[in-house]
């Protein structure tokens, strides 16, 4: 429960910190960065899903006028890189493993001479045996997409917990389903892009829209074989990332290797058609088989999942992001038996990776199915089921989730009245039907190295004015501005006197960006550090100044005052002038740094993955056409467990997308292949729910408070989109009686399954 | 590789035909460009030359005569169609179409004359022209003609236009009576194109239909008429069972392509759901 606290800046609705700059258009983005004698980088992609380079030949684009650069394999250390496994290479080396492929870049003087060497080069290839499907990629004929992985496997998991087979026979009901889930795009609005510069010292400076930016620098790093501070990463304005911006692509390490041969800066941008084909990495899709038993009065007894998730041709993060579909959703639930199983399988296909719920969402697909199922079968309300299993302050997971904060069953209460469940179930009407699941999610994941915390350094200004270093860096989801709200609650400063630097790694201290949920929480206990700090120094001068005791002293409103006495004060700029100019002066800086109190999984899987976990329920109203299979979505409830709102509007706008994004992953989203190819590659075959197509969203934060967050915070980006589908499954079920178990539940699969449903009975 | 073309800005219709003449078949007229620009990005077109509308008098206006009917300029955008007091009043299922098409972006854009030209399937307004009987006219250095808006479409994006023509207006005779229908069906998300789309017009009386039109987008290489569909109700009554006979003589003259909206199959069972609840919808302000 919330920890009554008398916040000056959080909570409220400040005015968003870079705001002004992108409503006013002003916000530069990649496509806004020019510098002196700047290249167009064009990149020539596979046209074949799995194919041996037998020769290039480049000379015919070399001699195009107005090519300063033409690149392949031999101009780079052919070294592979990649998070987990260092499975890719900037320019194939060799062979092409999917359609889209990095194989050549040419940089010219503008983009049509570009893309007009880029049809000079000539390329010999082999056409090879491909594989698109997880589960045919397995078996022992299929061929093979990096020679040394043994049936494509690139990762196993299986883990048991507790005494499985003795807990399924303890079980009253076992249910047995399949479910399967579609690779979904970022789409964000802007596709991913850098200028890269190389200078005659041998040092790189790359201006990317990444969401990540020292794992960019450590990754540019290790593609082009330097050492990390000969990379300068600065990060620009980002029109979206959903994970699909951190850093996992090669556009920047090709744009690195064109500069360098050019001596002259060069900018790729993706064009849309690039992203769709080589661009963020979409979503990991998953066949998932589940058996999961249940004792009479409705507890989980055990539970066991097999996945077979979708690396396509390069691992990425989607090692990660198996691990967390097969393990992450025992959080959510209290039971102690378990045995998860995942295979991670290469195919001829653009390499998954992450996206907003990071496996999550296909785990929570066919989790949150199964106890609809479950509850059914018992003839139990949904609602108690949930309540009866929930989570609480204090659980450990199986997999050793520790558990501080948990409000999911106060979420799971407010749910259950914002949708009106109990009323609207008693007055049931034709093809309408409820459906509900709950949800968690980490605050920051320990997966990168022994470490998931966070750095910032904060100096004062004579004006009074604070100033934050972050390499944090804003994603477009108001990241700056909860910073600067926390940095001046704990400065006792107003928020118009905070700003915070662009992410800058020259500029900025270590630190891992943007994914997991994590800033608020990490970043955000990390910025309340050094502003302590800065408020010790800062109270220590104004002790010398007011004559009295450091311990004595309150900084409120830009002004620092005696405990009890309130007409002493002095303001914070004079205490900043006072300590600079005088002899001996010195700037008031400080850092603060935070790591979670989070371990890395032992070799079996095991260990507290974050520190903090933040929990939900949600639940919609659905009304199904029985005519024509459509569903519409009257009504959809929210309730999130996320600690203390910083930023209400920023929180806000976390749910909605969340939710929007949610019901296109439930509804209409999928990126579909025919032989490697994407078929559905633009705006127009490829629909997202638009703002027309939300139904009525009702949402409340519950009451919580997270005691290791900075003020009681924790996170909530991913949260709400992680249940939606199965909740969205759910209730279709509960209107017409049909499950659909692959995504996404488009109107024609509902119809054909009711039409089914009516011959079959 | 981008498109290259030579851009062109003539001041008149005279000047606009001569150029089509003169660079016959190697041309394009630019009009709102949401259809024709995304086409020379993508490399489905790449005229040498692009011939601007922008700046050509006499294809604008929107007139309304009780006796004549209306008549729409080919330059006029969506946006002012749907927003015509007259239309609203006079041709309410032209203004429920054109309110339906795209969102207001394209709408503000996007004309009626380009919309038509297009030949484009699975586009809204022509069904809803057909329905209304209405007819373009077609003008070029060698004269001008009428045809009507059911002959114009030929085929899968192929109109009636001869490489030297332009679409300079589009006439709608006088309404003939207040029942009607607009059925858009877009279950993936309300700004997409239809699955299916379904105009009605009807005259007569529930026990007696005089006539029926009933026009059909998206599930045909053209927009077309259901004229088999229309012969089972004209002349009789329009019972349940009369409806939905008429609902499957309409899907049996579908012939929808398979896409991201879903299978021919589902498409055509559509067709009948869509084209049934379009007549009982028309057949209840029939009064
Ligand atoms: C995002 C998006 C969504 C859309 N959704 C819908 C929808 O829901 N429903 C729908 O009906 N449509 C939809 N459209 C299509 C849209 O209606 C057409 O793009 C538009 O009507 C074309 O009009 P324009 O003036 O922009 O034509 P242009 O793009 O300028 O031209 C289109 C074609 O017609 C030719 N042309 C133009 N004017 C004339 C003329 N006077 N005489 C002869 N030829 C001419 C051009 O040469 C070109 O071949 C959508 C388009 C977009 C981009």
């Amino acid at each position: 429960m919330s920890k009554a606290e008398n916040f000056a800046v959080l909570g409220q609705n400040v005015d968003r910190f870079e705001g002004h700059d992108k409503v006013t258009g002003s916000a530069a983005y990649v496509a806004d960065v020019f510098l002196p004698g700047m290249l167009t980088g064009r990149i020539l992609r596979s046209p074949l899903p799995h194919a041996r380079i037998r020769n290039i030949d480049t000379s015919r684009a070399e001699k195009l006028r107005g090519v300063k650069a033409v690149v392949t394999a031999e101009d780079t250390i052919k070294k592979g890189w990649g998070v987990f496994f260092p499975d890719q290479y900037p320019l194939s080396v060799g062979k092409a493993r999917y359609v889209g492929e990095e194989v050549a870049a040419v940089a010219a003087i503008d983009r049509d001479t570009a893309e007009e060497a880029l049809e000079l080069i000539d390329i010999d290839w082999e056409e090879l045996p491909a594989v698109f499907d997880a589960a045919e990629a397995m078996q022992p004929d299929a061929p093979l997409i990096h020679e040394e992985k043994e049936n494509n496997i690139a990762l196993t998991i299986d883990v048991v917990r507790g005494d499985i087979d003795a807990a399924f026979k303890d079980s009253d009901l076992v249910i047995e389903d399949s479910f399967e889930s579609v690779p979904q795009w970022h789409s964000a609005i802007e596709t991913i892009g850098s200028v890269a510069d190389y200078s005659a010292n041998g040092k790189y400076t790359v201006y990317m829209n990444t969401q990540t930016l020292f794992m960019a620098r450590m990754r540019l790093a290790t593609a082009l074989g330097v050492r990390e501070a000969d990379v300068r990463v600065i990060q620009t304005a980002v029109g979206g990332g959903f994970g699909g911006k951190s850093c996992d692509d090669n556009n920047a390490m090709v744009a690195a290797i064109l500069a360098r041969k050019a001596r002259r800066p060069v900018k790729i941008i993706n064009t849309r058609e690039e992203e769709f084909l080589a661009g963020s990495r979409p979503r990991v899709n998953m066949k998932v088989w589940m058996r999961m038993g249940f004792k009479k009065d409705g507890r989980i007894r055990a539970k066991h999942m097999r996945i077979i998730a979708d690396n396509g041709a390069y691992s990425g993060k989607a090692p990660a992001i198996t691990g967390v579909a097969a393990l992450r959703h025992d959080t959510c639930y209290k039971y102690s038996d378990v045995r998860s199983e995942a295979y991670l399988v290469y195919t001829n296909k653009i390499p998954t990776g992450a996206f907003r719920g990071f496996g999550n969402p296909s785990a929570e697909f066919s989790v949150e199915q199964m106890m609809d199922i479950a509850a059914d079968e018992l003839g139990m309300d949904p609602f108690e089921m949930a309540r009866l299993n929930a989570a609480e302050e204090g659980y450990v997971s199986p997999h050793g989730n520790r558990v501080i904060s948990c409000e999911l069953r106060q979420c799971i209460d407010r749910t259950e009245r914002m949708i009106g469940w109990k009323e609207k179930r008693a007055a049931r009407k034709p093809n309408r039907g409820l459906g509900m699941g709950c949800t968690v999610h980490v605050s920051g994941k320990r997966h990168f190295g022994d470490y998931d915390g966070s750095s910032a350094t904060i100096k004062m200004n004579e004006d009074g004015k604070a100033f934050i270093l972050s390499g944090e860096g804003e994603t477009g989801q108001g990241h700056w501005t909860a910073m600067c709200q926390i940095a001046a609650e704990e400065l006792g400063v107003p928020f118009s006197d905070v700003a915070i630097s662009e992410a800058d790694t020259d500029l900025t201290t270590f630190c891992l960006g943007n994914y997991a949920s994590r800033l608020t929480y990490v970043a955000g206990n990390a910025v309340k550090n050094a502003a302590t700090a800065v408020k010790e120094i800062l109270h220590e001068t104004a002790a010398e100044m007011l004559e009295c005791d450091p311990s004595d002293l309150v900084s409120r409103d830009g002004f620092i005052f005696v405990k009890g006495a309130e007409q002493r004060s002095i303001s914070v700029a004079d205490v900043v002038r006072g300590r600079q100019f005088r002899r001996g002066g010195a700037p008031v800086v400080a850092s603060g740094s935070f790591d979670a109190d989070s371990v890395s999984q032992d070799a079996l899987r095991y260990g507290n993955e974050s520190g903090a976990y933040n929990f939900g329920c949600q639940a919609a109203e659905v009304e199904v056409d029985p005519d024509t299979g459509h569903v519409k979505v009257i009504q959809y409830a929210v309730a999130s467990d996320c600690g203390t709102v910083i930023y209400p509007i920023g929180a806000e706008g976390q749910v909605e997308g969340s939710i929007a994004q949610g019901l296109g992953y439930a509804l209409i989203e999928g990126i579909r292949m025919e032989e490697g190819r994407p078929v559905n590659p633009n705006f127009s075959d490829y629909r997202l729910a638009s703002m027309r197509d939300m139904p009525d969203l009702v949402h409340e934060f519950a009451d919580s408070y997270e005691p290791t967050g900075p003020f009681g915070a924790k996170g909530l980006g991913e949260l709400g989109m992680d249940p939606v589908a199965a909740i969205i499954s759910n209730a279709i079920y509960d209107a017409v009686g049909v499950r659909i178990r692959t995504l996404p539940i488009t109107e024609e699969k509902v119809l054909r399954a009711l039409q089914e449903k009516k011959n079959g009975s | 590789m981008r498109a290259k073309f030579e851009y062109l800005a003539p001041t008149s219709l005279d000047e606009v035909c001569a150029l089509l003449q003169e660079h016959e078949g190697d041309a394009k007229l630019l009009a709102g460009g949401t259809a024709l620009v995304m086409w020379l990005r993508m490399g489905l077109l790449s005229p040498g030359y692009v011939i601007d509308l922008e700046n050509v008098p006499g294809l604008d206006g929107i007139t309304y005569d009780p006796a004549d009917g209306l008549r729409i300029g080919a330059g006029v955008k969506h946006r002012d169609l749907e927003l015509c007091p007259e239309v609203r009043e006079h041709y309410p299922l032209l203004q429920e179409t054109f309110y339906k098409v795209a969102q207001p972006r394209i709408r503000l854009m996007a004309t009626v004359g380009g919309n038509l030209s297009h030949g484009d399937p699975m586009t809204d307004p022509g069904a809803s022209f057909m329905a209304l009987d209405a007819e373009v006219t077609l003008r070029s250095s060698r004269g001008e003609r009428t045809v009507s808006v059911e002959d114009f479409f030929v085929d899968y994006y192929e109109t009636a236009l001869e490489p030297d023509e332009i679409l300079t207006s589009i006439h709608v005779p006088p309404p003939a009576g207040p029942a009607w229908s607009h059925i858009k069906f877009t279950p993936r998300s309300e700004e997409d194109f239809a699955t299916v789309g379904v105009a009605v017009t009807l005259t007569g009386t529930s026990s007696r239909c005089d006539d029926a039109r009933i026009a059909l987008n998206s599930v045909g290489p053209t927009i077309f008429r259901a004229r088999a569909a229309e012969d089972v109700l004209r002349g009789r009554d329009l019972s349940p069972a009369r409806i939905e006979e008429a609902g499957a003589a309409a899907a049996d003259a579908s012939d929808p392509i398979e896409d991201v909206r879903g299978s021919s199959d589902y498409k055509r069972d559509l067709t009948a759901v869509f084209v049934h609840r379009a007549l009982e919808q028309a057949a209840a302000r029939l009064g």
